[in-house]
């Protein structure tokens, strides 16, 4: 399919024009924008890397023989803090490092791809450096904000969209407001007609997480509508709050749709865009097939978007949209495979120098393992494989073969590359990238191939049965502790990965000391592009009728058929970026119409209330504390499942859950009927130090809970914003009754825990509210009057 | 009767096939057109990132 470049068609041949030249321009780029961005990839690449290995710590170090002394000194106590401070701890910390991976690290290598090759292919500077400027630094502020707030508990509760509602104001701002607006002004005045296909890739990136960010954080914050209404402000924690507006399956919905699509859109469009240009660049060649990369880009649009739902396969969403996601995401390996052929198709030729080029060692490797991860994730998608897989360390290790191969080798191939041209020297020490390359791929391979192991040694355990058809390893912890020698080797392979960071910045550091006292900063020349004429639109621009003797419909027939339509799209970005907007909407409404607005999606169950007030502040602990990292909330229709946990989840059980707390993962049980198991003692004590109650648990421990005092008054504000959001809550939402209410709910729960033989005193402390809200989970469908429910939940089972 | 009763009533099922059709439908028109372009106009476009620049310094 690749067009061979002859004498007979020499790409760079002019058309004959119908005009005169137009004058020429003289224009500079600006690359201190890009040495801002390709820094902080490296410093954030160090930081979200680093605290990988600090939470992949964290599942190891609480079997540690923190008794054992050498010296008289007890070395393991320094990394006791690892298991027992509150902004530690891994609920907190996991988002923090996911969210530094995706929006700190590979946000900042794509702003470097963007910028050095947008202005490159438009023939242009970016529109305004002032915007440039705004974009590097408010994002890095929003980095800085995701890292002191995160930590501190302050988390919408969804997974890669935790930030609460200040900060994604200013991302909204940040992405669109400077970056949007800055990249689509210079495409506008670019003086290159044709817009290569990375630019396509980088407008879909832009427009599509413009409005996966915006409706996937449509949210009301409490604090400030309590200080809207009452005029009464509320502490720090309160105004940071906040309740999506949907709910329960809608909520989950809307959270995958987003959740998968910040994977499609955030991590591959551009990549894609920057292995579209990267990759021949280093290769000095053309692409394999510029053909190829147009399908490629038009699938991946069209196709991605509907596959979020496959994080879903058994829950309690419908499953027509699950199917639909699973289709969808089986296609979607297809066009995936074609962009990797294309990528790695490119070094024709050229396949010699990968031994010696460090930077085209990391492509090569970085797109093989976007084919590896492309063709496991349709895989994962398929129901009967994702029985298996969903919960466990199967989808960290697909996730890391994609996060630290395909995005962490294409950034750092990339760098490579742009140093010695940004910094205009010579790369320090090849040698040094090439050991950087080899510590990464080793560190990879450990990591997931560790990781698969434990992920496939859980799955299995789990639905293990012995001969007399009881579960093999009814305990939990029993799959735990098999997985412990894994977990050490994910982190040696961390390590690894960490390690050749910093030899990247030994490399980034003396390259810079090397740069001249004043870069060169050539001026370029080109003709601004001549406004499209519309007779020229057809003749000169984009190509001509091969039909001589026909009427002029037939001629126009005929562009037509030669495709100048799309030719034209290409060169017009607002009409392209229209286009693919429409695109991915059409996409995202027919599938999400349909699940909001389809009633028996969504059976009611009459036994179902919404949340008591202290229930409600504990269910908030339990967000902030980030359980759902490693709690799922959600018994799949899967008989090993129902024999562990109990009864299938059902969709009517979730319509109070602004968030919805499904998970994605479990590193410890499913939680769903948690409710009425243990007593309120046991789960005290349990909070107080987990391995105490459970041998060989690597739960943290939650002390400050037991200490810190629950904000009563505070109490109000959540119920009145759940009321806002159409949550029954009748008297409640009257001043005072929360807050009275709570403390009424607390002190019993207080007096059973004293009664149990557990201490005294302990009803007004934070602990009780999540002990409430524990003892609450999955116990209101037992509560179910006998006549009306049957009905719904055989009409459910048949969804 | 509420809004949503109505739309809550509508069949909407269909939607999702119906765009699976259109999606396959729009693929298919991609592809063709893809297939049909000029050479010389493909290759003048893949040409664009290797040009764009002076010497580099390595």
């Amino acid at each position: 399919m690749s067009p061979a470049i002859t004498a007979d068609h020499p790409h760079t041949a002019p058309r004959p024009s119908v005009r005169p030249p137009a004058a020429l321009e003289s224009f500079s780029y600006d690359d201190d924008i890009v040495r801002k961005f390709l820094l902080m990839t490296l410093v954030w690449g160090l930081v979200a890397t680093l605290a990988g290995v600090v939470i992949a710590a964290q599942l190891v170090i609480p079997n540690l023989p923190f008794d054992w002394a050498f010296l008289g000194m007890k070395p393991f106590m320094l990394l006791k803090p690892l298991t027992d401070t509150s902004w530690l701890t891994f609920g907190r910390l996991r988002p923090l490092h996911t969210n530094a991976a995706i929006f700190a690290f590979a946000g900042n290598a794509i702003f470097a791809a963007v910028y050095y090759s947008t202005q490159r292919l438009c023939k242009s500077r970016m529109w305004s450096d002032t915007l440039s400027r705004l974009h590097f630094w408010g994002w890095q502020a929003i980095i800085v904000a995701a890292a002191v707030t995160l930590p501190l508990g302050y988390t919408q509760g969804k997974e890669y969209a935790e930030l609460e509602w200040p900060i994604d104001i200013m991302i909204a701002v940040v992405w669109l407001g400077f970056f949007g607006t800055n990249f689509f002004m210079t495409i506008k005045n670019r003086r290159e007609r044709h817009m290569y296909v990375a630019l396509w890739f980088y407008i879909a990136t832009i427009v599509t997480v413009t409005v996966l960010h915006v409706f996937n954080n449509l949210s009301l914050p409490i604090g400030l509508y309590h200080f809207l209404t009452t005029g009464e402000s509320m502490s720090t924690e309160v105004f940071m709050k906040s309740y999506p507006v949907y709910a329960g399956v809608q909520d989950a919905f809307m959270q995958w749709w987003y959740g998968h699509n910040a994977v499609a859109f955030f991590l591959t469009t551009p990549f894609l865009g920057l292995m579209y240009y990267f990759m021949p660049k280093a290769a000095e060649r053309p692409v394999y097939s510029y053909r190829l990369s147009i399908i490629h880009f038009w699938s991946l649009v069209f196709i991605y978007i509907w596959a979020g739902p496959h994080h879903l396969h058994y829950t309690a969403l419908p499953q027509w949209a699950s199917t639909l996601g699973m289709l969808f995401s089986v296609m979607l390996w297809m066009p995936s495979w074609g962009g990797m052929i294309n990528g790695l198709l490119t070094l024709r030729g050229a396949w010699h120098k990968v031994s010696s080029d460090p930077v085209l060692k990391f492509f090569v490797v970085g797109i093989t393992f976007y084919g590896m991860a492309t063709f496991e994730g349709p895989m994962l998608s398929i129901k009967s494989v994702n029985s298996l897989s969903h919960y466990t360390d199967w989808t960290i290790a697909h996730v890391h073969s994609g996060a630290l191969g395909w995005n962490g080798f294409m950034a750092f191939g990339m760098m490579y590359w742009l140093l010695p041209r940004l910094f205009q020297t010579p790369l320090w020490s090849r040698k040094l990238a090439s050991t950087h390359f080899w510590l990464g791929t080793i560190g990879i391979l450990l990591y997931i191939s560790a990781i698969y192991w434990a992920g496939i040694t859980q799955g299995l355990m789990w639905r293990a049965f012995d001969q007399t058809g009881r579960l093999a390893y009814p305990d939990f912890i029993e799959s735990v502790n098999a997985i412990q020698p894994h977990y050490w080797v994910r982190l040696i392979g961390g390590l690894m990965y960490v390690a050749g960071i910093v030899l990247a910045g030994v490399n980034f550091l003396m390259t810079w000391r090397s740069r001249p006292a004043n870069y060169d900063v050539p001026v370029h020349q080109a003709a601004a592009l001549a406004p499209l004429a519309r007779e020229a639109r057809y003749a000169d621009e984009v190509g001509s009728s091969r039909l001589t003797g026909n009427i002029e419909a037939g001629r126009k027939l005929d562009m037509f058929l030669q495709g100048t339509w799309h030719r034209r799209w290409e060169r017009l970005p607002l009409r392209f970026t229209v286009w693919t907007i429409i695109a991915v909407g059409v996409a995202s409404l027919f599938e999400i119409i349909p699940t909001f607005l389809i009633r028996s999606n969504v059976p009611t169950i009459t036994s179902v209330k919404p949340y008591t007030p202290l229930e409600l502040a504990g269910r908030d602990i339990y967000v902030a504390e980030g359980c759902y990292n490693c709690h799922s909330q959600m018994i799949r229709p899967i008989f090993a499942e129902t024999k562990r946990y109990g009864e299938y989840s059902k969709p009517g059980e979730f319509v109070y859950d602004h968030p919805f707390q499904w998970g994605s993962r479990r590193i410890g049980p499913d939680l769903a009927r948690e409710g009425g198991k243990q007593s309120d003692l046991w789960h005290y004590l349990h909070f107080k130090d987990p391995a105490q109650i459970t041998k060989g648990s690597i739960m943290p421990a939650y002390p400050h809970l037991l200490e810190d005092e629950l904000d009563f008054e505070a109490v109000q504000a959540r119920v009145d914003g759940m009321a806002m959001l159409g949550v029954p809550y009748g008297d409640a939402v009257k001043e005072g009754h929360a807050a009275a209410s709570a403390r009424e709910q607390a002190a019993r729960i207080g007096e059973n825990i004293a009664q149990q033989g557990g201490p005294e005193g302990v009803a007004t402390r934070q602990v009780t509210a999540l002990i409430a809200y524990m003892q609450r989970l999955g116990t209101d469908i037992k509560n179910a009057p006998a006549a009306a429910p049957a009905a719904d939940t055989a009409k459910e089972v048949g969804k | 009767m509420r809004l949503s009763d109505i739309l809550g009533h509508l069949d909407l099922t269909v939607w999702p096939k119906m765009a699976l059709v259109l999606f396959l439908a729009v693929f298919a028109g991609v592809t063709w057109r893809v297939l049909r372009t000029s050479r010389a106009d493909i290759a003048r476009a893949a040409s664009l990132p290797i040009d764009d620049e002076g010497a580099p310094h390595v």
